[in-house]
């Protein structure tokens, strides 16, 4: 059976129409945003006394990134960067002083009375979880007592981000664990477009 | 930061009048794709095609509208089907296509990447043609850790296609894929794309590129 032929000239005006109606509500939408976004800055740009925090913390950094947060009103610095193969990220409140330090490990490094716990509290959440990222949280303190800190390997707590998958839903969390196990943050993560990777 | 971008820009369209020397045909397509996530495990694209040939024998070729209905299973993947209807310009049938697909997508930290399975039924009048098609994507955001509104991102893909049909030699496509977009806001993106296509690349070859407009719109 062949399928009904279109008529072509109306069907290009809804095109044209569907376009303008899409950009006008698009731009209508934008003007009520609240603006929270994570910029990529030049080096130059970075607090010069965070930059003095980080030599003094570790001197030999690889795959250095500077980042500007804005949320809000409020501003924040960030530092991205490689020391011995893992992936150290240090954030700074806008006068240039230390915020807090997030070090990405794999789950094997946790000790096993600290997972048990994580996972037991996960467990209660959704039928399914799994642990897509964690890193040791070092919170806010003086210098010396994060580099103590870093070079034992004694953070204060973990940041996770799981996914969750019960009967209708598949979402993601960022917890925030003390170094025991026990939930001191929850925030939910922002949900993935992949539309225009698979369309 | 925006003269870096512009440079990219350029490379882009440099690239693509570069490879216009070596290609047969050059293909302009603008779309629009809508897309409904309820936050829930179902999703729903919809999107309007329109693709033209410029050179010597430029004109309209065809208008498209398409839908998928997409579930997701597991943590990553997705099963979807969708329907498409063609109207081609230049012939008198028309074409009706039906899609199957499984796609695996993941995040790690800035990069964005997908898997792609598909099986398309294209009909058109009383001929039946299966395409079987792989396509691997990735995705980079220029900014920071995701695109924020006003930020662009870069992204490409390969797809490798099986093409097979009654009483014919089957054959295979190749298409390589490079796209530049923009966040304009929260919900809306604009990606353009130069997309090189080698048809029967076993057989009589014919190189295409195509130059894609798409707009996204997420609701």
């Amino acid at each position: 059976m062949k399928p009904p032929v279109l008529d072509m000239t109306r069907f290009k005006h809804i095109i044209y129409l569907l376009f303008f109606l899409v950009s006008t509500v698009v731009i209508a939408q934008s003007n009520a945003l609240k603006i929270e976004h994570e910029k990529r800055i030049k080096s130059s740009e970075f607090p010069s006394l965070s930059k003095q925090i980080l030599d003094s913390l570790i001197p030999f950094r690889v795959k250095m990134k500077y980042y500007q947060e804005t949320d809000g009103d409020s501003n924040s610095y960030e530092a991205k960067f490689k020391y011995k193969g893992k992936k150290y990220s240090i954030e700074f409140f806008e006068n240039g002083a230390l915020k807090e330090t997030e070090i990405e490990i794999k789950k094997n490094k946790l000790s096993k009375i600290v997972i048990d716990s994580i996972n037991k509290r996960l467990d209660t959440v959704a039928r399914k979880f799994k642990i897509e990222k964690i890193q040791e949280h070092y919170g806010p303190s003086s210098i010396l007592s994060l580099k103590q800190k870093l070079q034992q390997s004694n953070p204060d707590g973990y940041e996770i981000i799981v996914a969750f998958k019960d009967k209708r839903k598949i979402y993601r969390r960022e917890y925030l664990f003390d170094r025991r196990g026990m939930i001191l943050e929850v925030k939910d993560v922002k949900r993935l477009e992949y539309d225009f990777l698979l369309f | 930061m925006t003269s870096y971008y512009f440079r990219i820009l350029i490379v882009l369209l440099l690239s693509q009048t570069a490879v216009s020397q070596i290609v047969d045909n050059t293909l302009f397509q603008n779309a629009l794709n809508i897309s409904y996530d309820n936050n829930y495990r179902w999703s729903f694209v919809s999107a309007l095609e329109q693709r033209s040939l410029t050179g010597d024998n430029a004109g309209l070729l065809h208008i498209q509208a398409s839908h998928y209905t997409n579930y997701e299973v597991g943590f990553y993947g997705q099963i979807g089907i969708g329907i498409m209807y063609r109207d081609l310009r230049n012939s008198n049938t028309s074409e009706l296509r039906i899609t199957e697909q499984y796609a695996y997508s993941r995040k790690y930290n800035q990069l964005k990447m997908a898997h792609r399975i598909r099986w398309d039924q294209r009909y058109r009048g009383d001929r039946i043609t299966h395409r079987w098609r792989y396509r691997y994507s990735i995705a980079l955001p220029l900014n920071g850790i995701q695109t924020d509104k006003n930020e662009w991102y870069l992204g490409a893909s390969i797809e490798t296609l099986f093409i097979a049909e009654n009483r014919t030699k089957p054959f295979w496509d190749q298409r390589l894929i490079f796209n530049l977009g923009n966040q304009i806001s929260r919900n809306f993106k604009l990606q353009l794309s130069t997309e090189y296509r080698w048809e029967s690349f076993t057989q009589n070859t014919e190189r295409l590129l195509f130059i894609n407009l798409g707009g996204y719109w997420s609701l």
